[in-house]
């Protein structure tokens, strides 16, 4: 009997109150708001110049603020008026954790809030979750202070359950797609830092595997599955209530994270209440389930026409089946028989798009512009990606063009140079010359020490982007900066095609299948090719790494004697295209390369 | 519809509204962002991607080297050494702040690596690491003419209580700065 009682004690709900809820939680958030205030006054140096609180130099981050509101910041960042707000804020916590009447707290809480939204970009560079945790629960508590409507405070506690669980949720599915997570490396590899870990429990951790790994998967499994609290009629609270303390109490003391005790145990007190069917009102989860349930549809079916639009790519345009099966689709500029052709390769990740303000500046020739296998409306026969069949089937669309263009020359953007170079190798026609527009290098990642590190970042980039694009979360990447520096007509095609899992697929196959190139060790020079070369280098790419200067020498070498270099000023390695003065100069020099080599 | 119901509603969509915001701001990959543009200060759309994907599982450590008038070169130094747990962390951990301010300023500065010294240097982060360094130099009573600092990666106690420190692994360097000019006042300091 005493079993079954415990036992029924453990799954029953907690039977707490509207007002004690919002009371327990004030006064966790108090206890937060409080330590934290204390911490900035004890260490009245970090905010003083040579800490990272030094306003003069933290301010620039705001410059994007109007005027008004730089000025607020620029007052409460006054080390006098910090610390008087931090006083102001321990008083106002003080309250909250004292027995005090409805519109004190509703005061203290507002003052809580508005202080923490103050203080925040002041502070900005030593915040934490914490910081944001007490924000919410002290912004959410002066919003259910402020009504005597109990529907309006049971919404408001809803918010917090809602938000809380969200934070375990996300936290746990989140750190499934980290690999040390997943292989239960990550506890040991946080605890062995000095700043996060602790070297007594490293200690336990560092040699027993199967031990770390029961600690991450455990961990995992309590962050992921908190939202069941919800589905069981409070039975769950309890153990998820109990744990939760736990888990933070393990990471206060460990991890020497104290202020997440109570930031997170503040939340804790929503979550006992809205489970035990007390509240009047369930509008909050209602309506947010509705919110986020329409905008999931909505994105899909944004993906559904967002693919529709890229398959239309494919009428009144040129194409062709490759060698390799592979369906190439194409433009032309002009089409006219007797005029040089210039053939444009884009780059991983790119669009044919890219090009647009270098044809524009090109008006007397014929350029062609066209998307690799599986790019835009292109299709790849296998989905399997090579340099090695890139260029064959860029030889093949070569080789198809009518026998009456003119002197047809091959440019090619990043890996599109190393494609346009190998394809001039392989094309039954006759090439004018070679232009490598910042050009990738076969042995980049084995010369350059900075290609290799940029390289090591590129794999994480990727992850997880074709199929998030594909369940329709495309509405949600941010629209790149160089999407404004492109003429306003190719913009939406453009970012149709970023928003679109097919470029983001392809450019992971590519990126693979160009990475083992790129590592291959290579102990000869490149093979030498004889048609003139023009080889053209972004200034900032010579900046960010000085050995491309060598790697475009060698580019340029293995066109012995026919081949020029030009260096495009302040350029970078997208905006020799995508800015409008970069791409005119780029455009120029092109021009006169190609001039130079039909007129000799 | 009554004011009440009004009001009701109106609470119930921006708690909606903000929550779905959330909800759409935790994508493993940042580039799905969109919602954190709305956020210029940083604090009121919540973060939930705590240690995820990856966790850090390294120190950052500021080291910085002197020249004085003399031409005489010092040795790379620590500028800087994170606070070791205490069990007072637990209630109490004032400098937290900036331990937390030097692995959020590092963290900043880590994507900018490839883009060149030029684009590092101009970064806010950069300057709070190079007036954070700046502001604890020890010239050993010689006026400093300038100095360097370097950021470097180590793998924390795996590094520093190693058995055999032949066979540890080596801390990496991330981030090294140009010579920095002090100025004659500050030399003179």
């Amino acid at each position: 009997l005493a079993r079954a009682d415990l036992l029924k004690g453990v799954f029953a709900p907690i039977n707490i109150g509207r007002e004690d809820t919002l009371r327990t939680m004030e006064r966790l958030s108090a206890g937060t708001h409080l330590v934290a205030s204390a911490e900035y006054l004890a260490r009245p140096a970090n905010t003083q110049p040579g800490s990272f609180g030094d306003w003069e130099i933290v301010r620039e981050r705001y410059k994007m603020l109007p005027a008004w509101r730089r000025n607020i910041l620029d007052f409460v960042s006054r080390p006098l008026v910090t610390r008087t707000l931090h006083a102001g804020r321990i008083l106002a916590a003080t309250a909250l954790l004292l027995p005090t009447d409805n519109r004190l707290r509703a005061i203290a809480n507002g003052y809580l809030a508005a202080s923490s939204a103050a203080l925040y970009p002041r502070h900005n560079l030593g915040t934490d979750g914490s910081d944001q945790v007490s924000f919410q629960t002290s912004a959410v508590a002066f919003v259910a202070r402020t009504t005597t409507n109990e529907r309006i405070r049971d919404a408001a506690i809803w918010y917090v359950a809602l938000q809380d669980a969200l934070a375990y949720a996300v936290s746990g599915w989140v750190k499934l797609f980290g690999p040390s997570w997943r292989t239960g490396t990550a506890v040991p590899g946080v605890m062995r830092t000095v700043t996060y870990g602790n070297k007594h429990i490293w200690r336990i951790f560092k040699d027993r595997p199967r031990l770390a790994q029961i600690a991450g998967h455990g961990m995992l499994a309590f962050e992921g599955l908190f939202p069941l609290v919800f589905l069981a009629r409070g039975r769950l609270t309890r153990p998820f209530i109990a744990a939760a303390v736990g888990f933070h109490s393990f990471i206060a003391g460990s991890m020497g994270l104290g202020r997440f005790l109570t930031a997170f145990g503040s939340m804790l007190p929503a979550v006992a209440y809205v489970t035990n069917r007390r509240p009047k009102s369930k509008a909050v989860p209602i309506a947010a389930g509705a919110a986020i349930g329409t905008a999931l549809l909505a994105g899909a079916v944004d993906a559904i026409a967002r693919n529709a639009r890229i398959r239309k790519l494919r009428t009144q345009r040129g194409s062709l089946t490759t060698t390799a099966g592979n369906q190439l689709y194409y433009d032309r500029t002009r089409g006219l028989s007797g005029v040089p052709v210039l053939i444009l390769d884009h780059g991983m990740l790119s669009t044919p798009q890219h090009f647009s303000w270098l044809t524009e500046n090109l008006p007397t020739i014929d350029a062609l512009t066209y998307w690799r296998a599986g790019y835009g409306p292109s299709v790849s026969a296998t989905g399997e990606y090579s340099v090695e069949e890139a260029a064959n089937d860029l030889s093949d669309l070569i080789d198809q063009l009518p026998e009456d263009i003119g002197p047809t020359f091959l440019c090619g953007h990043s890996l599109g140079g190393l494609i346009s170079r190998r394809a001039a190798e392989l094309t039954k026609r006759p090439i004018a010359g070679v232009i490598y527009l910042d050009s990738s290098h076969p042995g980049q990642l084995v010369i350059s020490e900075h290609q290799r590190r940029g390289a090591a970042g590129f794999d994480h980039a990727l992850t997880g982007v074709p199929t998030s694009l594909v369940l329709g979360w495309g509405w949600l990447l941010r629209r790149p900066q160089w999407l404004k520096d492109l003429p306003e007509r190719v913009q939406q095609v453009t970012l149709d095609q970023y928003r679109n899992a097919r470029m983001w697929a392809a450019g992971a196959k590519e990126w693979k299948a160009a990475d083992r190139m790129f590592r291959r060790p290579r102990n000869s020079q490149l093979d030498t090719i004889d048609v003139p070369a023009l080889v053209i280098t972004a200034e900032n790419t010579l900046r960010a790494d000085e050995t491309q200067d060598r790697l475009h020498q060698d580019l340029a070498d293995s066109h012995p004697g026919q081949a020029h270099r030009v260096v495009i000023r302040d350029a970078d390695h997208d905006s020799i295209l995508t800015n409008r003065d970069h791409a005119t100069t780029t455009a120029a020099a092109i021009g006169a390369f190609m001039r130079e080599v039909v007129n000799a | 519809m009554n004011r009440r119901l009004i009001t009701e509603t109106a609470v119930a969509a921006a708690a909606a509204a903000i929550l779905g915001m959330t909800f759409f701001s935790q994508h493993p990959n940042r580039t799905f962002d969109r919602f954190r543009s709305a956020d210029k200060l940083g604090f009121w759309l919540p973060n939930w991607r705590f240690f995820a994907p990856e966790p850090a599982q390294n120190d950052f450590h500021l080291l910085h080297r002197t020249l004085d008038i003399d031409e005489n070169e010092s040795l790379w130094q620590d500028t800087y050494t994170v606070t070791p747990r205490k069990a007072s962390h637990f209630v109490w951990f004032p400098d937290r702040r900036t331990d937390k301010g030097l692995f959020d300023a590092v963290s900043e500065v880590l994507p900018s690596l490839q883009k060149g010294q030029e684009f590092i240097t101009a970064q806010p982060a950069y300057r709070s690491l190079e007036s954070f360094v700046r502001h604890r130099l020890d010239s050993g009573g010689r006026p400093l003419v300038g100095f360097q600092f370097m950021i470097v990666s180590s793998t924390g106690y795996e590094y520093l209580l190693a058995a055999d420190p032949d066979t540890a692994p080596d801390p990496e360097e991330i981030l090294i700065s140009p010579f920095i000019p002090l100025n004659t006042q500050e030399a003179a300091a």
